[in-house]
């Protein structure tokens, strides 16, 4: 009796869990703070001749926007926990590796790019601000992504008893990577589509994001 | 479920995740006064101000942001049980702060990409919707720590957001000092810190006032952390004020304190012959720990006392 209704009860965490975290998760990302991320991807993949100019296009189109965007990561977690407790709990205590590590890239992310802007002097930190900001804007949504598809995939194993299987493996598999670089690409994809106008309307529309000739 | 004797252990850890956005969020409150100030006369020395204080503002907003998103996550990193009961509860009063910080962002992004594009009413309005909101998503945090103390988020709320006035206030006050004494721009320095120095000064002349509130309100609902805060380790009526001291809690002595007759019991009810209730009067398995208690609790008052001093002597003696 006891051993069925257990099982019956994480069988509805394991339906429950994969779908609305994917959606919250997904959601948060994609209207959020895709293009944000976005900005700092494009900015690692332009060639360094032109990295002054894209960076400054972005943040022209980026900067006045990019504190509100962060917040419908924080209410899309809130909603998470206020309405779905349990599967927050599940989420945070079996993805606790790559969750921590997108933390860490967001903070890292968020003050790079505030102090490489409003920073009152001008030295060389900023470069070392600039390379921080590229990197972690990889580096968050690929574990977002990451951690949206092991919670998709229903790979989160209440039973395992081994460190490895419960906390490595539940995200470190071909699907949930996979899952990790696509969200890299589509937060490339929308922050590109994003800078469009603002890079038009600076009269760059051609050489913002090709090297010059 | 949850036991009692595990949520102030779960509390004990609070303040210090919450301080800093907190503190970051209500200096926005400071800076709506230069933007009218610069309004109304025109002055260039109060938009300078403005610009300047808006550049620390952005940064503190900045990292506020994120480390306000890194908290939202922690707390199941850290406290998953908990927040497997108790995720619903403080859900209602994190939302409506999330919210209240979702306002400030936009209207941070209207006001400091603003400058000269917009009417300037409607300019100064987006400053001014930012210190209110900064404000208010403020209250909304500390209400939602305060529930696990006891329904009394008012006077914890109140207490806070005045010590953060007061802190910030000073702060900023501090750096513009500190350039004057450097002799650095001294007419955009001194303008600046004499703006700073009131309002901080203002919020440290309140703030003991909520302190007696504040105190009031625990002697009745949390009277063990009153006995810790003031090491009585014993019930007793005239209870003396401890000023200093260090408690030995094996003993259930204080050592070097400095005692003041009557005054706790003073304090707490207006009546020097009130009992207060000592750590003998609470199971020994419930007993919080009192030297760090204590000892922070002192520099607490210290610190607001030399604050207020210093307003006292800045507004009133000068």
């Amino acid at each position: 009796m006891k051993k069925t209704q257990l099982a019956g009860k994480t069988l509805v965490i394991k339906i429950v869990c994969p779908g609305n975290a994917h959606r919250f998760y997904c959601r948060g990302s994609r209207l959020g703070c895709g293009a944000d991320f976005g900005a700092g991807i494009i900015e690692l993949f332009t060639p360094d001749k032109n990295k002054d100019k894209t960076s400054n296009t972005l943040y022209r189109a980026i900067g006045p926007i990019w504190e509100a965007n962060h917040m419908w990561l924080i209410i899309v977690i809130v909603i998470l926990f206020t309405g779905f407790p349990e599967i927050y709990a599940t989420v945070s205590t079996y993805l606790h590796i790559p969750l921590a590590i997108m933390l860490l890239g967001i903070i890292a992310r968020g003050t790079a790019f505030a102090f490489r802007h409003y920073d009152a002097v001008h030295d060389d930190m900023q470069k070392v601000y600039n390379k921080i900001f590229r990197i972690s804007s990889f580096i968050t949504p690929l574990f977002l992504g990451i951690i949206a598809g092991s919670a998709v995939a229903g790979r989160i194993d209440p039973y395992a008893t081994d460190f490895v299987d419960a906390f490595i493996f539940s995200w470190l598999n071909f699907f949930s990577v996979s899952v990790g670089l696509f969200t890299v690409t589509i937060c490339g994809y929308l922050a590109a589509i994003f800078i469009i106008g603002e890079a038009r309307r600076r009269g760059e529309n051609d050489t913002s994001l090709k090297p010059d000739p | 479920m949850i036991s009692s004797r595990l949520i102030p252990r779960w509390r004990s850890h609070w303040p210090s995740t919450l301080f800093f956005p907190v503190s970051a969020w209500l200096c926005l409150s400071l800076w709506p006064s230069p933007i009218f100030y610069y309004l109304k006369s025109g002055k260039v020395v109060y938009r300078n101000v403005t610009k300047a204080w808006s550049k620390g503002v952005a940064i503190f907003f900045a990292t506020g942001a994120v480390s306000g998103t890194v908290l939202s996550f922690e707390l199941g990193l850290l406290w998953p049980t908990f927040m497997k009961h108790a995720g619903p509860i403080f859900g209602l009063p994190f939302s409506l702060e999330g919210t209240a910080f979702f306002i400030e962002a936009i209207a941070l992004g209207f006001f400091l990409y603003g400058w000269d594009r917009f009417n300037k009413w409607f300019h100064w309005f987006t400053g001014l919707v930012v210190g209110i909101s900064g404000l208010v998503s403020g209250i909304l945090v500390v209400a939602a720590n305060a529930w696990m103390n006891s329904p009394a988020w008012f006077s914890e709320a109140l207490h806070m957001c005045i010590a953060a006035f007061a802190a910030t206030g000073f702060a900023v006050a501090g750096v513009h000092a500190y350039m004057i004494v450097r002799k650095k721009n001294i007419k955009f320095h001194t303008n600046a810190f004499r703006i700073a120095a009131v309002f901080a000064c203002a919020a440290a002349i309140i703030q003991p006032l909520s302190g007696d509130h504040s105190a009031k309100d625990l002697a009745k609902r949390q009277p063990a952390k009153l006995a810790a805060m003031e090491a009585v380790f014993h019930t007793q009526t005239n209870s003396p004020l401890l000023i200093g001291g260090i408690p030995d809690e094996k003993n259930k002595t204080v050592k070097y304190g400095f005692e003041i007759p009557g005054m706790l019991s003073f304090m707490i009810s207006g009546n020097t012959n009130t009992e207060v209730k000592g750590l003998d009067n609470i199971p020994e398995k419930d007993h919080p720990p009192v030297l760090i208690t204590h000892l922070a609790f002192q520099l607490m008052v210290a610190l607001g006392m030399l604050m207020f001093a210093i307003s006292v002597l800045y507004l009133f003696g000068l």
